[in-house]
């Protein structure tokens, strides 16, 4: 008998903000890093140290490259004469 | 009538051993999730996508009919199980509640319905995000899974 089974999924909202990059980071190391639920509790503890400092290297990345963009979109509203736009994506 | 948990349309099954389903990462079908409300009276019966009681955004253009395309992870195995994935997907500047989804098969004649996803509850962004995240990719969690 081959039998098939389906997943349950996470449905995340937000009102009047956006997902931060602490979600994204936390999403990306979930796709990276599953530990084994009969893994030895040495190895467990490994696996979630390791899993706590690749979340905080997908932050730090994550955050690194909001900046990158935000400054691309900054530099093109300017070269096109838009500052009041530039300035106000600039405090964000 | 409303959601009642997570089910594979029995049709998916059929369709799978006439190779109607390819979801490798390479050259695979577009596979979409499409969202609806409570309203849907999905069964194991459902063989293809409806636009009936699928949700409309309450402001802005965020959701358009047939929802997001999904983004394919190659079927894998582990052990005697088999499975596929999908990357989560997300709807920004989202404004509109669901209760459910459909994944189905936008490249098969018919828009073919895959499975029928229950969100347990009413879910509502306002001018916000609407995030689907898929469960791990391993033999017990995956989103689609024969074993």
């Amino acid at each position: 008998m081959i039998n098939g089974e389906i997943g349950n999924v996470i449905v995340t909202t937000t009102e009047h903000c956006n997902l931060g990059p602490e979600h994204w980071a936390d999403r990306a190391t979930e796709q990276v890093i599953a530990i084994g639920e009969d893994a030895h509790p040495l190895i467990v503890d490994q696996a979630k140290a390791f899993k706590d400092r690749i979340r905080h290297v997908f932050s730090y990345y994550i955050k690194e490259a909001i900046i990158e963009d935000r400054s691309k979109v900054i530099t093109l509203l300017r070269s096109a004469g838009h500052n009041d736009l530039a300035n106000s994506v600039e405090k964000l | 009538m409303a959601f009642s948990g997570n089910f594979m349309c029995t049709s998916f099954k059929k369709e799978l051993m006439e190779g109607g389903h390819n979801f490798k990462n390479s050259g695979g079908d577009t596979f979409r999730m499409a969202l609806y409300t409570d309203s849907s009276s999905f069964t194991a019966a459902t063989t293809a996508y409806t636009s009936s009681n699928e949700i409309t955004n309450d402001a802005g253009s965020a959701y358009s009919a047939k929802g997001n395309s999904l983004t394919r992870v190659d079927p894998t195995t582990s052990s005697t199980t088999a499975y596929t994935d999908f990357a989560d997907t997300s709807w920004s500047t989202a404004t509109f509640s669901a209760m459910g989804a459909m994944i189905f098969n936008d490249s098969h004649s018919g828009d073919a319905s895959v499975v029928i996803l229950d969100f347990g509850a009413l879910k509502t962004a306002t001018a916000g995000t609407f995030t689907v995240a898929f469960p791990a990719a391993d033999a017990s969690n995956a989103i689609i899974r024969i074993a």
